[in-house]
């Protein structure tokens, strides 16, 4: 049964349903109020669902089973005097491990990630990047069989984020599965095996990555002052025009949407058979982030509109 | 759980206690308080000492007053026996009318005494309020309070805050009342006023007494600041919803102190819980009453501490917020 949560002010979440499977990385997409957080929530029990339910490891969701999952939150919450080894060591006890496995954990962890020489340094001495792969480390150091990262590279620089990248392909290697919201398209892209995409409290995407990517449309954006041409070329293509806001002087803005097997230079030599003047031709990329625009983004906007009226 | 309550109570008692500016504002207090004791050593008036004085006045009319001084060392039923034996060898003729002396506008030692330790509890009381009120703040308006309540229960971040800022501020009050009693131990009987007033925390059950009623109140207080703290967003959320709190307290010392000067309609205020530390403090109760407002205290911090629990759970219960990270990018 699909999970249902609704707020007295409104929002929440009407009808997601998801499968991280053991091993792998699976994106968590959608524009913000998309009730990514609210999903979140109702599977780490901070929220009872009204509806639905949550299974962990094959089994109803409980204290124990949540014990085997690691957490990330976006926002980052580490004292900034406590040591680093300290606070990795503190969530990792939370969780259940002894002392003195916590703290091993917490070493190793550290000369992991190149932090070896500082495990007594405080975390407000240590860099963002630093802090936050200690952040990660906390998630992790109870070796958990499932991590739940909420957007875990926001404010991370292309180095910092590619070393936080490898922790977690690391950590799947390990045959742990990581489920992951988050706004970067690209993010998803390196990292995901299978993405869940999530527009006005519904999921509207749940499979492979590649399955997303396939979903994308395939075409071009044209500018052009003659649209009848514009019209007929798709046509002979069995392609669909929309207009799109934003033209040059008299040249409008198209979008072009083609069948799969039609390829962008077949598109331009239709248009040079017709002599339509072009002033820019785009192509657009069929990429997971194509596949969000035309899957999420309409709902997101549908929603949009129905608040404003 | 109550491995847990101590894992957070430890990293929150390390959060405050294991900074320098901690050490050395615990430090300047019994500094403070020596060098007080120092430079009014022989110089200020000696304690007072309890007199066994008794005035006999006679009327126009023939009637006979006997006014009692305080400290006089005979119960009520002693001091009519006494005035009996007085009438019976003829030093009084008629009837007497026994009455005590009217208290002095003037603290003596014992009320100055009690009045210190008053101001200190609740001193220490507000400020460590302070620092439990942000410690709970911090983390529910950054979120870090999801991953805590990932892998522990509500009523364990509760406590585990409350045992953690409560250790710092029982640390605090020791540290006070610890080195006003020491200070008292070594400075001589001659020492004045001041020395005077501190001789009298050497006492090791005023010390008890001091310590458990803090302890109660700290408790019952503490978990109102919690459930304030789960409530607010923001800092400035916290700050208004915790005012009436801490007005609440002006009112309670205020009173408390206006019981001593006269207000003694005010006593049945003992037993409203908000009211009860300080009105045991300032003003030693019997036995009886003494019982009966604790229970009474014990019962509203139960119940403060469901209202911690319950605020906490709703913190994270509600409709997620977009956060700012978020924010910034759309």
């Amino acid at each position: 049964m699909d999970l249902k949560k609704r707020f007295r002010g409104g929002g929440g979440v009407d009808a997601v349903s998801m499968r991280v499977q053991a091993g792998s990385v699976t994106g968590f997409i959608g524009v913000n109020g998309a009730g990514k957080s609210t999903t979140l929530r109702c599977i780490l029990g901070l929220m009872p669902p009204d509806a639905g339910e949550v299974l962990l490891f094959g089994a109803a969701a409980s204290e124990a089973s949540r014990r085997r999952i690691g957490f990330l939150p976006e926002e980052r919450g580490l004292f900034p005097r406590e040591r680093a080894r300290e606070a990795i060591a503190f969530h990792a006890r939370l969780k259940g491990l002894a002392k003195r496995d916590a703290l091993r954990a917490a070493d190793r962890l550290l000369e992991r990630i190149g932090l070896g020489g500082r495990l007594s340094a405080r975390i407000e001495e240590l860099s963002k990047g630093n802090a936050q792969r200690v952040q990660i480390l906390c998630a992790l150091a109870h070796a958990p069989e499932l991590l739940i990262l909420d957007e875990p590279l926001s404010g991370l620089d292309p180095v910092a984020q590619s070393e936080v990248l490898s922790l977690f392909a690391e950590f799947r290697a390990g045959g742990g599965a990581i489920l992951f919201s988050t706004h970067s398209m690209s993010a998803a892209e390196t990292l995901c095996d299978r993405v869940v995409m999530l527009a006005n409290g519904r999921t509207v995407f749940e499979g492979a990555l590649a399955d997303a990517s396939a979903r994308a449309p395939h075409g071009a954006v044209v500018v052009t002052a003659d649209a009848d041409g514009l019209l007929a070329a798709a046509a002979a293509l069995k392609g669909e025009v929309q207009p799109m806001p934003g033209g040059m002087g008299e040249a409008t803005r198209w979008r072009v949407t083609l069948p799969r097997e039609i390829t962008h230079p077949a598109l331009m030599r239709a248009l040079a058979d017709r002599a339509v003047p072009i002033f820019a031709f785009e192509p657009i990329k069929a990429d997971l982030e194509a596949a969000f625009w035309d899957l999420a983004a309409p709902q997101a906007q549908l929603r949009q509109t129905r608040r404003a009226a | 759980m109550i491995r847990r309550v101590g894992l957070i109570a430890g990293r929150e008692f390390r959060a405050y206690a294991m900074t320098a500016s901690f050490w050395v504002a615990l430090a300047l207090g019994p500094i403070l308080m020596g060098a007080v004791v120092l430079l009014s050593g022989g110089h200020g008036a000696a304690p007072a000492q309890p007199s066994a004085t008794l005035t006999l006045t006679q009327d126009r009319a023939g009637a006979v007053t006997a006014q009692f001084g305080q400290g006089f060392p005979l119960s009520a039923d002693g001091r009519t026996r006494f005035v009996d034996l007085l009438q019976r060898d003829g030093t009084v003729h008629g009837a007497v009318r026994v009455v005590a002396e009217h208290p002095k506008s003037s603290l003596d030692a014992e009320a100055l005494r009690r009045f210190a330790l008053l101001m200190m509890l609740w001193m220490t009381l507000a400020g460590s309020l302070g620092m439990l009120l942000q410690a709970v703040v911090r983390e529910r308006s950054n979120r870090a309070l999801e991953s805590l309540l990932a892998a522990a229960r509500p009523a364990e971040i509760v406590f585990g805050k409350l045992v953690g800022v409560g250790a710092v501020s029982l640390l605090v009050v020791s540290t006070w009342l610890g080195s006003s009693a020491a200070m008292g131990a070594l400075a001589p009987a001659s020492g004045g006023a001041v020395a005077g007033l501190m001789q009298g925390f050497a006492d090791p059950a005023v010390l008890l007494r001091a310590g458990a009623i803090y302890v109660l109140a700290f408790a019952f207080y503490g978990l109102a600041t919690v459930a304030i703290g789960a409530l607010a967003r923001d800092n400035a959320d916290a700050q208004n919803l915790a005012r009436p709190m801490f007005a609440t307290l002006l009112v309670v010392f205020f009173t408390a102190l206006a019981s001593t000067a006269g207000a003694h309609s005010l006593g049945w205020l003992v037993y409203v819980a908000p009211f009860t530390p300080f009105m045991l403090l300032i003003q030693p109760q019997p036995i009886g009453v003494e019982l009966v407002s604790l229970d009474l205290l014990a019962a509203a911090t139960v119940f403060a501490g469901w209202l911690a629990v319950r605020a906490l759970r709703l913190a994270c219960a509600g409709s997620p917020r977009v956060s700012r990270a978020a924010r910034l990018k759309s």
